[in-house]
């Protein structure tokens, strides 16, 4: 087995788990249990949530090391669900490294979902939320419009790699704006439960548990980190449904 | 009647947590699994706000829904986050933020600092709450045994075995 193609393997299976959302030690445990396939001791794998770092003992050089930086992030349970399985089987000896490899390229290229359905998932998400929150039916229709609207700020905004806050401040505007505006228009509506529901899909919610799970296992550092991250996306949300509010508010 | 209600929004929770899970990508073969998560949190949220302050009953229903994501991802063999997010999602203390925001603007300080700490003290329940069954070992989860899935393990094993070598 070839010592590059092995390190290769196992950062390409922690890029890709980390930047689709997956916690620190889960991506750092998967690398470690690639790498243990070959070498039984000497073996280091370290993720933080910005870069991977990974180091085998070599026969011709002494050691091994490589190093891979990571820049974007964001969520996506089907990469971290296949990276999952295809680890799982190479670590049992069911595929082979080239075959692994091969798969990994494979799911890096792909999208699972449409955006279009994307778009549509993201509004039934809000009126749905605003619906559990005690909102009448027109609000839940008015959360669906703003849902749909945020869809596809999320979409523009991954294309373009807009940092995630200045999304989060968009998204937050939209909904904090159309709410205001949507209560004057109908003035039986909730504007509040109309704006907890269209900012569901912005909250950091994924980011704050990872953070925990983090903590907890010892990625102090990696915790930390990502419990700032889910502060700043919370106020910046918070941020813009204000803005909002206080221009068409007046 | 409040129970009618109560399983009606459960309902709702269910059907958002599954655009929710298609909005972060689940598999399609999973996506049920996570709407049940959402489901469970919010009736079990719901039900014990009834007698409880907020935060206890965000604290027990995380513990609940954290352990039926363990249940499910040791028999579904897919890492436990993907039915663990979903069914936090509906607890995550959005209206303890909206409310901070809103109170700053009227600048009432009292309202706001109160916003603030319960919305860390709701962010500290699903901490905790997660924490208490994450710690636990994997073994905990194995109560109830796998039926196909174990099978399908002996016989990859063999194949293993007769191939013999990995190249």
């Amino acid at each position: 087995m070839d010592d590059n193609i092995l390190l290769k393997f196992a950062l390409d299976a922690g890029e890709i788990m980390l930047t689709s959302g997956a916690e620190t030690h889960r991506v750092q445990d998967t690398m470690h249990r690639i790498l243990s396939v070959s070498h039984s001791s000497n073996v280091e794998a370290m993720a933080m949530s910005t870069f991977l770092i990974v180091s085998i003992p070599s026969e011709k050089s002494g050691s091994l090391t490589l190093t891979r930086g990571i820049y974007n992030r964001s969520v996506n349970f089907g990469k971290i669900c296949a990276v999952n399985e295809i680890s799982r089987a190479f670590v049992s000896g069911q595929i082979s490294l080239e075959e692994g490899s091969k798969r990994l390229e494979e799911i890096r290229h792909t999208t699972a979902n449409s955006s279009i359905s994307r778009i549509l998932c993201s509004g039934i998400a809000c009126s749905g939320f605003t619906l559990v929150l005690h909102g009448s039916w027109s609000d839940a229709i008015a959360a669906f419009i703003f849902g749909l609207m945020i869809g596809v700020v999320l979409k523009y905004s991954r294309k373009s790699k807009l940092p995630y806050f200045f999304t989060c401040l968009i998204g937050g505007f939209i909904a904090g704006s159309g709410s205001v505006i949507f209560q004057r228009l109908v003035p039986t509506a909730g504007a509040d439960m109309i704006i907890i529901g269209s900012i569901m899909p912005l909250l950091p919610g994924m980011t704050m548990t990872n953070s925990i799970r983090d903590i907890m296992e010892g990625h102090l550092i990696s915790g930390t980190t990502k419990m700032v991250e889910a502060l700043l996306i919370a106020f910046s949300i918070a941020g813009g449904v204000g803005f909002g509010i206080t221009i068409f508010g007046m | 009647m409040t129970f009618i209600i109560i399983l009606f929004e459960s309902f709702m929770s269910f059907c958002a947590c599954i655009a929710f899970s298609i909005l972060f990508d689940a598999p399609k073969k999973e996506l049920i699994f996570c709407g049940i998560s959402g489901g469970i949190s919010w009736f079990l949220y719901a039900s014990l706000a009834l007698y409880l302050t907020p935060t206890m009953a965000t604290l027990i229903s995380t513990v609940f829904v954290t352990a039926f994501s363990r249940f499910a991802s040791y028999h579904r063999q897919a890492p436990s986050t993907v039915y663990h997010i979903p069914g936090i999602m509906p607890l995550v203390p959005g209206t303890a933020i909206y409310n901070t925001m809103a109170s700053a603007l009227n600048g009432t300080v009292l309202e706001t600092y109160t916003n603030i700490l319960l919305g860390l003290k709701l962010a500290g329940a699903i901490g905790a709450g997660s924490i208490l069954i994450l710690a636990l070992p994997y073994s905990f989860f194995e109560i109830i045994p796998r039926r196909q899935k174990k099978q399908k393990k002996i016989s990859a094993f063999n194949n293993f075995k007769k191939k013999k070598k990995r190249p």
